[in-house]
């Protein structure tokens, strides 16, 4: 190929670049689509099968009702094509949490330290957040809407049993820190089961470290099997696999409880041996026993009325012995008194001594002073005497000198005579003074002796006096002293009698104290002896009433072990894990889903590449013509057009591809996820779909370029060259029916002709809208096919709140549980029936059903409706008829009249059928208990009750309530299906959005790329009458007319299309037991239609826009 | 005051850093009935003339006056109207409506029309009485031609604008479809404004403006227009 041809078709594809990306857009969202869809349900398995692989999902968990042995397990390891055997623990018990306490919690064992690779170990925890257990005491927890608030990370939880059982016998501990928050590959859904307490549902379950659980055998055992590495889960290999594994683990188990019984029935009977002989022991030993503590007894009373003897002597002895002593002292005490009043009186007499004393000392006093006065006195006159007499004896020496004088002059001669007369005179006179005055002297003197002599003798008195005094006064101290140290004596005497009393006190009170004593040790031994007495009895008494037990105990363990039940093993595959089945049912939907829709977006992205291409060609005409005149070859000329259709389609295609393979299974799986636990989904490139659909993209548009070039090429060059004759106008069909074309007006008469002309075009927008609008009636008919089913089936059909399972029972017990049932104040009323699954036949087709006999048909129509489905009438239970519903009917090709088989396991017999009545989900047979005794040649035997709750809000207080009955059995309610029911159509409703936006993407795409053709070939025309003066609306209206009639035509096939691809689809989908709602409301019309409208309204706004652009100076330009 | 004036109309086109001046400036008048023809070569700038006339487009500056009214100022909707009632268009390559007859396509713009004539008498007055229902296709270029004048003359148009008329048709036709415009001028009064580069038709109209580098190089009236049969070229 030449190099200015390849830049020639690479700038072309510059040039017109929004009719390149038209097709690029186009291919991409075609192939992007188909691929996308394809690719989910591929997509889901490949995700879920890594994500089993990775957790090592195990293929079967066996429980069994009474646990596994070593012997269990070997055998189960022994089996052939069993690889890898894992025993394991769960219990249920209570969450003991204040946000909700009443969740049940499934509480499984969890190997610690295994090996990541260790095949035997599965079901491995998906860690979200926190990490592992490594020690005990530490649990891991799931998240979903049901696990209560406080099982969070960090948080300790404790678990509590239900009132009749013991945590002991379970779990060694009730309280567990959260490590970690995990999801569990058994878990596809958030169903988790049912559970033997509370209201019944497992609400989360919680992984402990296995060393905690305290059985003694393994309850459940969780089996790989050898498959192939690469095996999908989801293959028909692996469900064969699965059933001829199945009906081995049936053998295993067969043998297995048997062998199980029999070793169970061997120990319970030597038991009960060791039991009875235990029990004779036991008697013997009570005998014993009881004969020794009578004997006992009676040494014990006769210690005490010694005792009591002894007692009473102490008391007699203490008593006299108190007597003496208080007497003793109260002597003393006289004694002492008596000496008391000695002393006293010796104080009394001492005292008057005293005062005698003290008178007599004043008296000598005064007389001391009287004589010292006088003494002085005396003295003074003594002394004045003294002086006196000094003075008389001075005189009388005076008289001396006078007569010595005298005489000297006497003796004197001379003296006259008279002089010596007068001188003896005078010496006469001083002799005669001298005398008297001797004798005065004399006299004086005598008077001083005497009176010292007086003197004398008072002081000697006084002396006397004194002495005596002083006599007195010691002999006083004397008797003072006595008389204290009398005292003192007194004192010590009655210290010592204090002393004496004290003593006596406290001996009385020691000796009262041990008498006492004494009594009290007498008394108590007393009672206790009477305490032994009643021991005695009561001893006796329980040991009789436990010997009596034991007794009872042995008859009623012989009793229960002649009842005893077979251990039956439940063998559950994946089917039976939470949400595995609805989940793989899910991916097949949306693989039949995937198997419809996307065709139509390839055939419409097919077309609308056709027709891009035929109008490039046709508007490169000249330049063809221009290539060939200068002697390009046909293959040369081609490729431009070639190129520029495969690179637009191979760009579209891998656009499409690597977006398609992404977005559509990450909104799919992304809608899956919210109501299954399944990793992030992983989407792969798919080559084998990418291949095809490229492909396919790639040779529809190459196949389309070619097609358009090959009739140009045909033409020789001049013809090319010139300009094409324009398309000319024809009569339309129908113009040959006049009296119809009359009555259109001129402007349709114009717009009908114009869709005549460019019929191609008007068939592709045809196509397009059809495709939209069909994709849209699918959408809405199937959501609202499916969705109908919840609110038929559980609003209209099943009317009742709820079903309660009988255990087996007589009917007279029957009875009684079903008037306690309506005596509960919740229930408004209910109904017994038997519900029962049977098979039925038509001779060459056998199903399952269930079988529904209710008591009576009076108030049936208030549990289950049964009616017509179109006309809605209602259906009556006959004798010796059954009612069976439509798609059973359907299924076996039924109808009123015909004769039906029906067994239920052994029994059997034939009824035939009285009327259809319209069901949705699930297969049911339904008779009289008439009926049901004439096919089967039994009574029915009720086992459920049907029922209406008063408030239907208290669903799991009323399971409690009833659920503490042991013949009850199980309580289901119909909000149960429903919920189930309505998540599945809100999954659905955003596939079904998916569905309808893809659809208006592609109906946008395509109106868009066939307007702009529109517009593009016919500029010239809509130049021309603009300048004639149509206004803008004029101008679009003349467009939009045309757009319009396609559109209408388009939509019309759109509604029979989309309603013969639903019926496809639901077709695919529809299950044996499962009826969609056949009838499509006019509403899934209206919104198909109107949402069609509502796009082709928006490509005319923007028609109306590009028309606006268009310049009239266009239709001055030659013709091209 | 003249039936159609114009006045120093300017109109500019920017071309990327270029500004051409399509026209610089053009002043004539056209009187009522009369048959005028603006000749000039190629990119003299009749076209842009003929479509500011026509209502196609506005000038940038001047005045143009047609019937009184100044259009110059026109809104676009008001251009549409303009186009819609007051102006008859013929077009070189005659725009007919490939998918509608000759009848259909006179009917189109009669229909938006206040006071149309009737499509199948504008037709037999143009001499086409005879091939009403033929689609162009079926019609020569004459004959296409000729519709496309009766579509404009249906509307009853204050203003018949032609451009190029003749421009893809030949000789005899062509003066066929000159007479054709010339008589209906005569006749019904109407004010034929034509679009040519050739000069040789010019003794026919009442009044030749010449144009050149766009501008009005010369505007003459013509006292005695010459039929065109008798006209050679």
């Amino acid at each position: 190929m030449k190099k200015a041809l390849i830049t020639e078709a690479f700038r072309s594809i510059w040039k017109t670049r929004s009719r390149f990306l038209s097709i690029l857009a186009i291919v991409a969202v075609g192939s992007g689509f188909f691929a996308g869809i394809k690719a989910c349900t591929p997509d889901m398995m490949m995700t879920t099968k890594e994500y089993f692989k990775e957790y090592n999902l195990s293929d079967f968990h066996l429980v069994s009702t009474y646990g596994f042995d070593e012997n269990d397990l070997q055998a189960l390891e022994d089996l052939k094509g069993v690889s890898a055997v894992m025993p394991a623990y769960s219990a249920e018990v209570f969450a003991d949490v204040a946000s909700s306490p009443d969740t049940i919690v499934k509480v499984y064992s969890l190997p610690l330290n295994e090996e990541e690779t260790d095949s035997a170990c599965m079901n491995r925890p998906v860690l979200k957040e926190g990490r592992l257990p490594e020690k005990k005491g530490e649990c891991l927890v799931e998240k979903t809407k049901n696990t209560p608030v406080e099982f969070a990370l960090g948080q300790t939880i404790c678990f509590r049993t239900a009132e009749d059982a013991e945590m002991e016998d379970m779990l060694d501990c009730d309280e567990y820190t959260v490590v970690g928050v995990v999801e569990s590959p058994y878990y596809l859904n958030t169903d988790r089961g049912s559970s033997s307490i509370g209201d019944g549902v497992v609400d989360t379950f919680v992984m402990i470290p296995e060393e905690h659980f305290t059985y003694e055998v393994y309850t459940d055992v969780h089996l790989l099997v050898d498959k192939q590495e690469d095996l999908s889960p989801f293959d028909d290999e692996y469900e064969d696999l699965i059933k001829n594994d199945r009906v081995r683990l049936e053998a295993v188990a067969e043998e297995r409880t048997v062998a199980r019984y029999n070793e169970i029935m061997d120990e319970a009977n030597e038991e009960l041996e060791d039991a009875k002989k235990e029990l004779a022991d036991g008697i013997e030993t009570q005998q014993r026993e009881l004969a020794d503590a009578r004997q006992k007894i009676a040494d014990a009373e006769q210690k005490l009325r010694d005792a009591e003897q002894e007692y009473q002597d102490g008391l007699e002895t203490f008593q006299k012995e108190i007597a003496d002593g208080e007497q003793e002292l109260k002597d003393a005490e006289e004694k002492l008194k008596k000496g008391e009043k000695e002393i006293e009186e010796g104080w009394d007499e001492l005292y008057d001594g005293w005062d005698e004393y003290y008178a007599g000392l004043e008296e000598f006093e005064a007389g001391q002073e009287a004589f010292e006065s006088q003494k002085v006195e005396a003295e003074t006159t003594l002394a004045a005497y003294e002086q006196q007499a000094e003075e008389l004896r001075q005189q009388i020496s005076q008289t001396e000198a006078v007569i010595a004088y005298l005489n000297a002059q006497l003796a004197q001669e001379g003296l006259s005579q008279e002089q010596i007369a007068e001188l003896q005179g005078q010496l006469a006179q001083a002799e005669s003074g001298l005398s008297q005055m001797q004798e005065g002297l004399s006299q004086l003197e005598a008077g001083i002796s005497q009176g010292r002599e007086q003197l004398a003798a008072a002081e000697k008195e006084l002396m006397a006096a004194q002495r005596q005094l002083e006599e007195a006064r010691s002999q006083l101290k004397k008797g003072e002293r006595e008389l204290e140290k009398g005292e003192k004596e007194l004192e010590e005497g009655r210290q010592e009698l204090a002393d004496g009393w004290e003593e006596f006190y406290e001996e009385k009170a020691k000796a009262e104290q041990e008498l006492y004593d004494a009594r009290l040790k007498i008394d108590d031994g007393k009672a206790e002896l009477e305490q032994a007495k009643i021991d005695l009895a009561e001893g006796e008494e329980e040991s009789n009433r436990e010997i009596a037990d034991a007794k009872e105990k042995i008859a009623d363990a012989e009793k229960e072990l002649s009842e005893l039940e077979m251990p039956e093993w439940y063998i559950w595959d994946r089917e039976d894990f939470g949400g595995y089945a609805s989940f793989r049912d899910d991916m097949m939907k949306v693989d039949a889903i995937a198997a419809v829709f996307p065709v139509f977006f390839i055939l419409v992205a097919a077309l609308v590449c056709l027709t891009t291409m035929s109008r490039m060609v046709e508007e490169e005409r000249t330049q063809i013509g221009t290539m060939k005149a200068l002697g390009y070859g046909k293959g040369a000329i081609v490729s431009k057009y070639l190129i520029y259709a495969v690179s637009a389609s191979l760009l579209g295609s891998i656009l499409g591809l690597s977006v398609g393979f992404q977005l559509f299974p990450q909104i799919i799986i992304g809608v899956y996820r919210t109501m299954y636990t399944i990793p992030d989904p992983m989407t792969p490139f798919r080559w084998d779909y990418a291949l095809i659909c490229t492909a396919a993209a790639v040779f529809c548009t190459a196949a389309a370029a070619w097609l358009s070039c090959r009739k140009e090429l045909q033409s020789c060059p001049a013809q090319l060259m010139r300009p094409k004759a324009p398309k000319a106008g024809k009569r339309v069909l129908l113009e040959r029916i006049p009296w119809l074309w009359r009555r259109f007006s001129f402007t349709y008469k114009v717009t009908l002709r114009n869709v005549f002309r460019y019929k191609r075009r008007a068939f592709m927008t045809i196509i397009g809208v059809a495709g939209c609008t069909a994709l849209m009636v699918a959408g809405f008919g199937i959501k609202h096919a499916i969705g109908a089913i919840v609110t038929r089936q559980y609003g209209e059909i099943f009317c009742y709140d709820g079903i309660v399972a009988l255990d087996d029972g007589s009917i007279q017990e029957k009875e009684e549980l079903y008037d306690q049932i309506l005596a509960n104040e919740r229930i408004e009323d209910a109904l017994m029936a038997v519900q029962d699954t049977i098979s039925v036949s038509n001779g060459t087709k056998e199903l399952e059903a269930y079988l529904v006999v209710p008591e009576s048909t009076e108030t049936l129509e208030d549990y289950i409706v049964l009616r017509e489905r179109i006309s809605h009438e209602p259906l009556l239970l006959e004798e010796g008829k059954l009612i069976v519903n439509e798609k059973l009917a359907k299924v076996m090709g039924w109808s009123v009249g015909d004769r039906v088989t029906l067994s239920d396991e052994e029994l059997g017999g034939e009824a035939l059928i009285g009327g259809i009545t319209e069901n949705y989900t699930l297969n049911y047979v339904y008779m009289l208990s008439s009926t049901y005794e004439a096919v089967f040649g039994q009574k029915a035997d009720f086992n459920t009750v049907l029922f209406d709750m008063s408030d239907p809000s208290q669903e799991s207080q009323l399971s409690k309530e009833l659920l503490q009955s042991e013949s009850i059995l199980g309580i289901s309610y119909a909000s149960a299906g429903n919920e189930r029911f309505m998540d599945m159509v809100n999954s659905l409703d955003i596939i079904v959005w998916v569905l309808i936006a893809s659809a208006g993407l592609l109906a946008v795409i395509v109106l868009y790329n066939l307007a702009n053709i529109n517009i593009n070939e016919r500029v010239r025309e809509l130049a021309t009458i603009k300048v004639l003066g149509f206004y803008d609306q004029e101008v679009s209206a003349y467009i939009y007319r045309e757009n319009n009639i396609s559109t209408g035509l388009g939509i019309l096939l759109g509604l029979i299309l989309g309603t013969i691809l639903e019926q496809f689809a639901l077709m695919v989908v529809e299950a044996e037991n499962l009826m969609f709602a056949p009838d499509m409301p006019l509403t899934v019309f209206l919104y198909s239609a109107v949402l069609t409208v509502i796009f082709a309204l928006l490509i005319n706004l923007i028609i109306h826009f590009k028309l606006k652009k268009i310049n009239m100076v266009e239709s001055m330009k030659s013709v091209e | 005051m003249s039936y159609v004036e114009l006045k120093e109309v300017y109109k500019r086109y920017q071309m990327g850093e270029v500004t051409i001046t399509a026209s610089n400036g053009v002043n004539f008048e056209i009187e009522k009935g009369e048959f005028a023809v603006i000749v000039g070569s190629s990119g003299a700038g009749k076209t842009t003339i003929l479509n500011i006339l026509g209502g196609m487009d506005s000038c940038d500056e001047g005045t143009i006056l047609v019937d009184g009214r100044d259009i110059s100022r026109y809104s676009a909707k008001q251009l549409t109207e303009y186009r819609r009632h007051d102006i008859g268009f013929v077009f070189q390559f005659y725009n007919l409506v490939p998918n509608l007859t000759a009848e259909e396509n006179v009917e189109l713009a009669a229909q938006i029309c206040k006071d149309p004539m009737d499509a199948v008498e504008v037709l037999k007055q143009v001499g086409l009485g005879e091939r009403l229902n033929n689609f162009p296709a079926q019609l020569s270029g004459g004959e296409q031609q000729r519709v496309s004048i009766a579509r404009a003359l249906a509307k009853r148009p204050k203003l018949l604008l032609c451009d190029e008329p003749t421009g893809a048709l030949d000789y005899n036709t062509g003066k066929q479809i000159l007479k054709l415009l010339q008589d209906t001028c005569r006749r019904d009064k109407m004010t034929v404004v034509l679009i040519t580069h050739n000069q040789a038709i010019t003794p026919m109209a009442d009044r030749v403006i010449r144009m050149k580098n766009s501008r009005v190089e010369e505007m003459r009236t013509n006292p005695n227009p010459i039929p065109v049969e008798e006209i050679e070229w």
